[in-house]
């Protein structure tokens, strides 16, 4: 691993300026719309809830522009595609791991301080766990992360008239398998898949919570993606 | 010794045939010329040589180790390339700060004291540079570079006559201070005749030559005289090409200078490494 | 000190030459340092190989040696061998190319022979 240090410095670094500014404008008009709810109500209401929304688009613009510019620096600099990976896997790690805590941290302030604010973690499972809270944060922000590089290495690989075929093909998909649900499995198949699904987001069917099933499916999840990304980039040429 | 091995190397865009089954070698410690005409598949050629792009099949020796995908090998290679790889926004000193740190054998100092010859504003961004200017920068980072092989892809490209002795300067400089093998693909030919020692010649995706540049010139020559005589010498010889002027022709022959004065109608000329270039891609005998 | 890629001579005989006429016309005296490779490469933008070659033409010519760790310097007697060796080309380099030319122009034997007594006769050439 002689030469990984100084891309996944570099990597991060192409980064740091992009979330400075993200959290900037995220709070600034967070609270220019408290203040006017404020002003206008009286109250100490606030206007939204879940900004952990926010940094999910954010981590996935990161996912989507976390390739093109990157390899072709790297590639100059005589990394190979598998240094490569694992320097913006590092990066991954790294600001997804930054930006949970910082979420993390904040939303719970904010939830103490105003009332009527949830986190998105804490309207499923409540406030109790702060380590479990960022964990779980961590992963779910991987894995759009993950799903997003993953989808512009095949953008790039198969050409943008291809992947929009293959766009429409999901889109299909989707609707097939919803149809699937409402005209040919049975009920009890349905609740089968509804339950597995609800267990796999952590609640279980005695009405107990287990936080490790959700992090571990996201985890999981964004493994495979990750696995993914790599066959492609191994694969994959400059243009 | 051979130091980059090309063994069997094809490469298919589409229908066009980039690279058609090439193999020759570079050998340690002398500077090349990688010339051929534009689309002839030196950047192809280098793009693989590099890692940036993968040959359909054939495969690469650096000292004696494929060098596809292997980091070892690439942090002795370093290639320059035409196409702009650098991040943009970045600052003609924040590239040199993650130059040395991609990269031990990078001196920093030696970077610097090469962009004040160039009158290199090193606070600006790779964006703000002219085009000229963007090639200096490229140029910069890999006379800087202490790594034993160093390929320039049209390394001049953009630059202006004092600019570019100015490269050929530094180039000769560090190849006097230490053990490094440089490869130079250009379509520049004159300018770069001195400077090589070694010449490869690239053509529709195959070499054409390769071999020293004093064996190469005195492998052919140019006969001129009526079109008569020329055409009576040309019998039975290897014709590269022709040259008509009026009732002059020019014939360019492939073989060995015969002395001056067996043909006194005829004067024998040698050729240079350009003349030479482009005879032979030229379509043949035309 | 300069070099002509576009005249036939090849690039290191140009260099020899050029080092032989230095010396011969006493800018390099006898037992004195010549330029090294390193220097005439890059005064001259030129491959120091082919720089090195044309030195070792002089040395193979015992014209220049070579001392340890120091460089190149000019043998004691090298401006007498030159000239030797200047007087045993002057046939082929000048004469031969003069009848070519002669020959040509269809001028007779007799008239260039009035021609060279004609220019030692114009200028102040003695000997």
């Amino acid at each position: 691993m002689i030469k990984l240090k100084p891309a996944v410095l570099y990597n991060c670094s192409t980064k740091i300026k992009p979330i400075g500014i993200f959290y900037l404008v995220q709070y600034t008009i967070f609270a220019l719309i408290c203040i006017i709810i404020n002003i206008c109500t009286g109250k100490n209401q606030n206007g939204s809830n879940g900004l952990e929304l926010c940094t999910i688009v954010f981590v996935s613009i990161t996912g989507v522009l976390s390739f093109k510019e990157d390899f072709k620096t790297l590639l100059q600099n005589g990394y190979t595609r598998k240094y490569i990976f694992l320097s913006t896997v590092c990066m991954f790690v790294t600001i997804t791991g930054s930006m949970a805590i910082i979420d993390t941290v904040i939303g719970n302030v904010l939830h103490h301080f105003i009332s009527g604010y949830n986190t998105i973690f804490g309207m499923m499972y409540g406030y109790d766990n702060l380590l479990l809270n960022w964990l779980w944060l961590t992963v779910v922000y991987m894995l759009f992360c993950s799903l997003f590089y993953l989808a512009v290495l095949v953008i790039n690989k198969v050409g943008k008239m291809t992947s929009l075929l293959i766009g429409v093909g999901l889109v299909g998909v989707i609707l097939v398998i919803v149809s699937l649900f409402r005209f040919v499995f049975s009920s009890e198949i349905v609740s089968n898949i509804m339950r597995f699904v609800m267990n796999a987001m952590g609640f279980m069917n005695d009405g107990t919570q287990n936080l490790l099933f959700p992090i571990l499916s996201f985890f999981g999840i964004g493994f495979v993606l990750t696995v993914c990304s790599y066959a492609i980039i191994r694969r994959t040429e400059l243009n | 010794m051979e130091a980059i091995q090309i063994k069997n190397i094809s490469k298919k865009y589409k229908d066009v045939v980039a690279l058609d089954n090439v193999s020759f070698s570079f050998e340690y410690g002398k500077i090349y010329g990688l010339l051929g005409r534009n689309g002839a598949g030196k950047s192809t050629l280098i793009n693989i040589i590099a890692n940036r792009i993968f040959a359909d099949s054939g495969n690469v020796l650096i000292d004696g180790i494929s060098a596809k995908e292997n980091i070892a090998i690439h942090n002795k290679i370093f290639c320059m390339s035409e196409a702009d790889l650098y991040n943009r926004d970045l600052k003609v000193k924040e590239h040199f700060k993650w130059a040395s740190r991609f990269y031990d054998s990078f001196d920093s100092s030696k970077a610097l004291e090469i962009a004040k010859q160039y009158d290199l504003d090193i606070n600006k961004r790779f964006k703000e540079l002219s085009e000229g200017y963007q090639s200096i920068f490229k140029l910069i980072i890999a006379l800087s570079l202490n790594v034993p092989y160093v390929i320039f892809d049209e390394p001049v490209l953009g630059l202006d006559a004092n600019h570019r002795e100015l490269f050929y300067n530094l180039l000769l400089k560090e190849f006097e201070a230490g053990q490094q093998t440089f490869i130079i693909a250009t379509h520049l030919i004159e300018e770069v005749t001195e400077i090589i020692e070694e010449v490869v010649f690239i053509d529709k995706g195959k070499i054409i030559v390769n071999e020293s540049v004093e064996t190469l010139l005195q492998k052919g020559y140019s006969v001129s005289g009526s079109i008569k005589e020329v055409d009576s010498y040309c019998k039975g010889r290897e014709i590269i090409g022709y040259d008509e002027l009026g009732g002059l022709k020019i014939a360019y022959i492939i073989g060995e200078k015969p002395a001056m004065s067996e043909k006194r109608n005829l004067q024998i000329s040698t050729m240079t490494l350009q003349k030479l270039f482009i005879k032979m891609t030229n379509e043949r005998g035309k | 000190m300069y070099v002509d890629p576009n005249i036939e001579k090849p690039i290191f005989i140009q260099i020899a030459e050029q080092i032989e006429d230095s010396i011969f016309t006493g800018i390099f005296p006898e037992e004195t340092q010549i330029p090294s490779t390193n220097e005439i490469s890059s005064l001259l933008n030129i491959n120091p190989h082919t720089v090195l070659k044309g030195m070792n033409m002089l040395v193979d010519e015992d014209i220049i040696y070579k001392k340890r760790g120091l460089g190149m310097f000019v043998r004691s007697g090298a401006v007498k061998k030159i000239r030797t060796k200047r007087k045993n080309r002057f046939y082929e380099q000048y004469v031969e190319p003069l009848i070519n030319e002669a020959e040509k122009l269809q001028m007779s034997k007799q008239s260039i022979i009035s021609l060279i007594e004609r220019g030692y006769n114009n200028g102040s050439h003695t000997d």
